[in-house]
């Protein structure tokens, strides 16, 4: 909780023009907006540049932070924004699942334990899906926030954070059978 | 949690950029610059356009003269024959209008000193009462 104050009170400092403490927001935020961007573009570069447009918006937007949301969720918001709009200029679509997430069952999706082929999968996994694990599970984020992040519905986070799980599942699997099948 | 690990042992090979602050605070400059400079354009703009207003105004040439507060309007009638055009010629020279006959009288309308001076070098032309202003 003081954490969160601390960082609203960053927030309106940058309001402000006060540099320092954008400097301390750039600081505290820089790498986990990189790897969350990284994790949309999938380009170093393009990542970089990303996070760094990500809190040039934060330093001119940040008279509109009105401290309803949590820092995080309003500037993860921001980057994935500034995401968007250079997956838009590269003209590359970025497939969302929203038909397949909404008339879906939500229960819970036992994943495997085995880091290495989770993470070789969690690279298979398509951006919508890879960014709601993000999410969910290395930013900790309730489904609320990340439906605030994303600017969809909560059912909506459910039902993809669902979907992303059991796909997971099944490419864990087919890795280790594939594993299996080479030794 | 396993989930959480995977990702936590992808992003150790990712090496997270550098210079984010300092590419941040040279875009901030730049767009400050920017700002600036459209701030600049639009007041030199603004200069020019009230300056050549200004000139405009004070160059241009009167179409007529203001005649202010002291403008008035003088009865007179005619004293001798004179010719009228003359008569005329000579109010323009004082930037002054004559109107009439109404009933055997003129009335000449102008700067009420010009008037004045007018009435006193032309004996011919004499004010009656009735001083409308």
């Amino acid at each position: 909780m003081e954490g969160k104050m601390d960082e609203v009170a960053l927030i309106r400092g940058v309001a402000k023009g006060d540099e320092e403490a954008l400097k301390k927001l750039i600081r505290l935020y820089k790498d986990r907006v990189f790897l969350y961007v990284y994790g949309l573009l999938r380009n170093y570069e393009d990542s970089e540049e990303a996070t760094a447009e990500t809190f040039f918006q934060i330093w001119r937007s940040a008279k509109k932070f009105k401290g309803f949301s949590k820092p995080s969720t309003w500037i993860f918001g921001v980057a994935r924004n500034v995401a968007m709009n250079i997956l838009r200029k590269r003209r590359k679509e970025f497939k969302t699942f929203e038909l397949e997430d909404w008339d879906s069952p939500v229960e819970d999706v036992e994943v495997p334990e085995n880091v290495e082929l989770l993470r070789r999968a969690i690279e298979m996994l398509s951006p919508a899906h890879r960014e709601v694990i993000h999410l969910a599970f290395y930013e900790d984020m309730s489904y609320s926030e990340i439906a605030e992040v994303l600017g969809i519905p909560e059912n909506t986070v459910k039902t993809r954070v669902f979907h992303a799980k059991k796909k997971l599942r099944d490419l864990v699997k087919e890795l280790e059978n594939g594993d299996k099948g080479s030794s | 949690m396993g989930i959480k690990e995977a990702l936590e042992s992808s992003y150790k090979e990712v090496k997270t950029p550098e210079g984010v602050e300092y590419r941040v605070l040279s875009q901030i400059e730049k767009h400050k610059r920017r700002r600036w400079m459209k701030i600049a354009f639009a007041e030199m703009f603004l200069i020019v356009v009230v300056a050549s207003v200004a000139l405009f105004a004070f160059f241009k040439p009167a179409e007529y003269e203001t005649m202010g507060v002291s403008e008035a309007v003088v009865k007179v009638v005619i004293k001798e024959d004179i010719s009228l055009r003359k008569l005329s010629e000579e109010l323009t020279k004082y930037n002054l209008t004559i109107e009439g006959p109404y009933d055997g009288s003129f009335y000449i309308s102008g700067d009420e000193e010009k008037i004045k001076e007018f009435l006193e070098k032309h004996k011919n032309v004499v004010a009656v009462k009735e001083n409308k202003q």
